[in-house]
């Protein structure tokens, strides 16, 4: 048994690498990665899914390349993060969505949906590159490393987008806070 | 201030499910190239009948013509070995009778 799939980890609960991939239990599993990549990425359900949908297509035809429960699951990520990115590139123009509009701002408390729904919206702000690194970080929790070789990216790069983009975060959500308290 | 950010993170970006239907959806348009396979198969085992049907029965046509030509060429044949019959006995009677005269 490969040690891989001795973690026991949400991801490695698949059985023996070794066996043929089911594509259909393969859509089953990891729909909601996906689609939630895309979504954080793209905050528009509709353009989510029809992307998270190409993915899965594409996963499809190139299912023989797989050989593993970890690979299709590092492939996917690395896809689904990729067409995020290219998406926005052909969409100069940043996607309005219900759920990327400003709620009133309001005092935060750490369950505080408002709060988590402002904060989505700001994350939709991040340039292309620290949105996806973010997301893949506190969506996935992948390290930097990780998400460096999902991104096909530095270290030393991810690291840094992921400290500007913290501090534009902290930085929006005190102002933010800071307004509703005033 | 960094542990209420990492949880405020996580909760924003926490997994979504997918779409209702969301699976039958990829898996239709998975399904679509092998119906259009299908499709084409079926196509071409229609024309294939057609063609098969259509050469068959040129040749029926072919062979009945054939055997009605032959059939006519037979009973001709008869017909002129029946008359050549007749004849043949007519001349054998004159000859006989010009005997016993």
């Amino acid at each position: 048994m490969g040690t891989a799939l001795a973690t026991g980890t949400e991801f490695d609960t698949a059985a023996n690498p070794l066996e043929p991939l089911n594509f259909e239990a393969l859509v089953a599993r990891h729909q909601s990665m996906v689609f939630s990549i895309a979504y954080h990425f793209l905050q528009d359900r509709s353009v989510a899914e029809e992307l998270a949908q190409d993915v899965f297509l594409q996963l499809y035809r190139h299912l023989d390349g797989l050989e593993s429960a970890n690979h299709v699951t590092f492939w996917l990520r690395r896809v689904t993060a990729h067409r995020c990115i290219d998406h926005r590139r052909r969409r100069r123009f940043p996607l309005l969505s219900l759920d990327s509009v400003a709620e009133p701002a309001a005092p935060s408390s750490p369950a505080d949906p408002l709060l988590t729904r402002r904060l989505r919206g700001l994350i939709s702000e991040l340039p292309a590159h620290a949105r996806i690194a973010v997301v893949l970080r506190y969506q996935e929790d992948l390290t930097p490393e990780e998400i460096a070789r999902v991104l096909d990216r530095p270290v030393a790069t991810v690291k840094s987008q992921l400290q500007r983009a913290l501090k534009t975060l902290r930085e929006k959500v005190l102002r933010v806070v800071g307004d509703g308290r005033s | 201030m960094k542990d209420v950010e990492d949880i405020e993170l996580r909760r924003a970006l926490r997994r979504v499910d997918a779409p209702e239907g969301f699976a039958d959806r990829v898996l239709a348009r998975v399904g679509q190239p092998a119906i259009a396979k299908r499709h084409r198969l079926r196509n071409w085992a229609i024309a294939a009948t057609l063609t098969i049907a259509a050469a068959g029965g040129a040749w029926y046509r072919a062979e009945d013509q054939r055997r009605v030509q032959g059939e006519e060429a037979k009973r001709q044949v008869l017909l002129s070995l029946n008359i050549a019959g007749s004849k043949l006995k007519a001349i054998e009677m004159k000859v006989n009778r010009g005997r016993e005269r």
